[in-house]
């Protein structure tokens, strides 16, 4: 039992040695990627010094995932703000969902470096462009979602609400509400994971300050130990905001 | 005069369409208790609904103190076998969302008063702020039924409500009803669907055997003519009370027994020779 919870304390460290050194043999055999070494020796001033600001784009990795973040939760509350209420009357009119679900189908998939060059068309500007695109790609999620929530109500809380006579807003907020919010949230949790991938290619194609917007540069720069800070930086927080969700998914199922 | 009224109803589901009802007619007067008794599956629940206006027929017409009914009447309660409470609610709060649909005038105070007041009724005045996930089946039941109570119903419909209980449990229940029911401020006309004979002898004015369906009609009915309340020993010695129960047994299994064969033996009582008749002079 002991010995049980030591593995599974020491497997992932197991894990990130195993990849380190996969890494350190790629970087022995491809000449332009740096080891980990040397990785850590040209990152050091980045992550030692978080939030330092030394120019638009030199700055430390603290500050630039804060940018990043900022602008995430932008446009995912964008997302979910209006995927929300498109999830309910979905899961409520079959009649809309007819009509709606095949161009949700095919809108779906279609990838944020195809959505930002519209949005840099119909906004001019590259801050609001980046927020359409992340809006509009992880937006799906939330909406399909907060639809699959809304039908799954048994059909005994809908006969409560046609028995006790409750009026719309009532049986919306104390009946609709309440029983899809779970799976609401479990597609809030999917779309943050899409709004944080979009992020970094909106942030290349459009150089604004941020994780995804360094990364570019230091490739442009040809400072490829800074791709692997960027990419590890952005694997990291990726993963802490799914924990976060996740926490707060685990928090409202269990009332 | 008849309060409820129910003249032809019909109602079939699915298709190729499956006949649950057809051309059924009840009526029940201000203030009686009318059990309708039948097999599982038989389309009891099917009549409740359509009494109750959850559902809509097919055919034939309802009416609720001389108006059509159209939609759950407004003076009308409910009790689901299956207690239709909501989880993330407290007792208090489901009872009190009733109250709220039904009195909206009413401060929150008063609604909470009231909801608090039929909970300790039903014995529930230390349970008040409990889940349902955090009470048993039996007290789970209560709160539908306190909820039911609440809004001060002119006519209650209960659909299997102790169906979903042990034994003992029900028993209490069942006392409890018919407590409620004879406290309450003006006579509650009631409509429960059951296929416990002795729950239906307990508490009914009337009972009204429901032949299987599909194609399901109503039986003869017989009037169970005991002061209330009642007890299960009393209804297992009075003579009115065997007769009658000898009634719906026979009318229950005579429709049995023309749909398949006998099975081995009567599982309730051998049906002596009978007619509804005789019920109407044993009760003289």
């Amino acid at each position: 039992m002991n010995l049980n919870r030591i593995g599974h304390m020491l497997l992932p460290l197991v894990g990130i040695v195993l990849a380190g050194l996969g890494w350190w043999y790629a970087s022995t055999v491809v000449t332009d990627l740096p080891s980990p070494m040397k990785t850590w020796e040209e990152s050091k001033l980045y992550v030692l010094e978080p939030l330092a600001k030394r120019g638009e784009m030199d700055q430390g990795i603290g500050l630039l995932a804060y940018y990043s973040l900022i602008r995430v939760a932008r446009g995912f509350f964008l997302g979910i703000v209006i995927g929300t209420p498109l999830g309910f009357l979905l899961g409520v009119s079959s009649t809309l969902h007819r009509m709606l679900d095949p161009l949700i189908q095919v809108l779906r998939p279609i990838s944020p470096l195809a959505w930002l060059p519209l949005g840099l068309v119909i906004f001019q500007k590259s801050e609001p462009a980046a927020l359409f695109a992340i809006a509009v790609c992880s937006m799906w999620p939330t909406v399909l979602n907060t639809m699959a929530g809304v039908r799954a109500i048994p059909q005994d809380y809908w006969n409560i609400a046609k028995v006790l006579r409750l009026s719309r807003l009532t049986t919306f907020t104390k009946i609709v509400l309440p029983a899809a919010l779970p799976q609401m949230f479990t597609g809030f949790r999917l779309s943050l994971g899409i709004a944080w991938l979009v992020i970094v290619a909106s942030e290349m194609l459009t150089g604004t300050p941020g994780v995804g917007g360094f990364l570019w540069q230091e490739y442009n720069s040809l400072i490829y130990s800074h791709i692997l800070l960027a990419i590890l930086t952005i694997g990291i927080v990726g993963f802490l905001l799914d924990r976060m969700m996740g926490m707060a998914e685990a928090k409202l199922r269990a009332l | 005069m008849a309060y409820l009224e129910a003249r032809g109803l019909s109602k079939s589901f699915g298709s190729p369409s499956r006949h649950v009802l057809d051309r059924v007619s009840l009526t029940v007067d201000k203030g009686e208790f009318v059990s309708v008794v039948g097999f599982m599956g038989c389309g009891k629940s099917t009549l409740l609904n359509l009494l109750a206006g959850v559902t809509e027929p097919d055919g034939g017409t309802i009416t609720i103190d001389g108006k059509p009914l159209s939609g759950i009447a407004r003076q009308a309660s409910i009790v689901f076998q299956n207690y239709s409470l909501l989880p993330w609610f407290s007792a208090l709060e489901n009872v009190r969302l009733a109250v709220d649909a039904a009195r909206p005038e009413w401060s929150r105070a008063e609604q909470k008063a009231q909801a608090e007041r039929y909970l300790r009724l039903v014995g529930l005045g230390n349970a008040i702020h409990r889940r349902p996930s955090q009470l048993s089946g039996g007290m789970r039941q209560r709160v539908a039924i306190a909820r039911a109570f609440a809004t001060d119903p002119e006519i209650l419909f209960l659909d299997e409500p102790f169906g979903a209980l042990d034994a003992l449990t029900r028993g209490s229940l069942q006392q409890e009803l018919a407590r409620l029911c004879s406290e309450a401020g003006r006579p509650v006309t009631t409509v429960m669907i059951t296929n416990n004979i002795d729950e239906a002898l307990l508490l009914s004015d009337r009972i009204v055997p429901m032949t299987k369906g599909p194609r399901a009609t109503l039986g003869s009915s017989v009037t169970v003519d005991l002061a209330k309340p009642r007890s299960l020993d009393q209804l297992a010695h009075d003579e009115r009370a065997i007769l009658a129960r000898t009634h719906v047994v026979e009318c229950l299994s005579d429709h049995l027994h023309a749909s398949r064969s006998r099975p081995g033996g009567n599982p309730q009582k051998p049906p002596p020779a009978f007619s509804p008749v005789a019920v109407e002079e044993a009760k003289a």
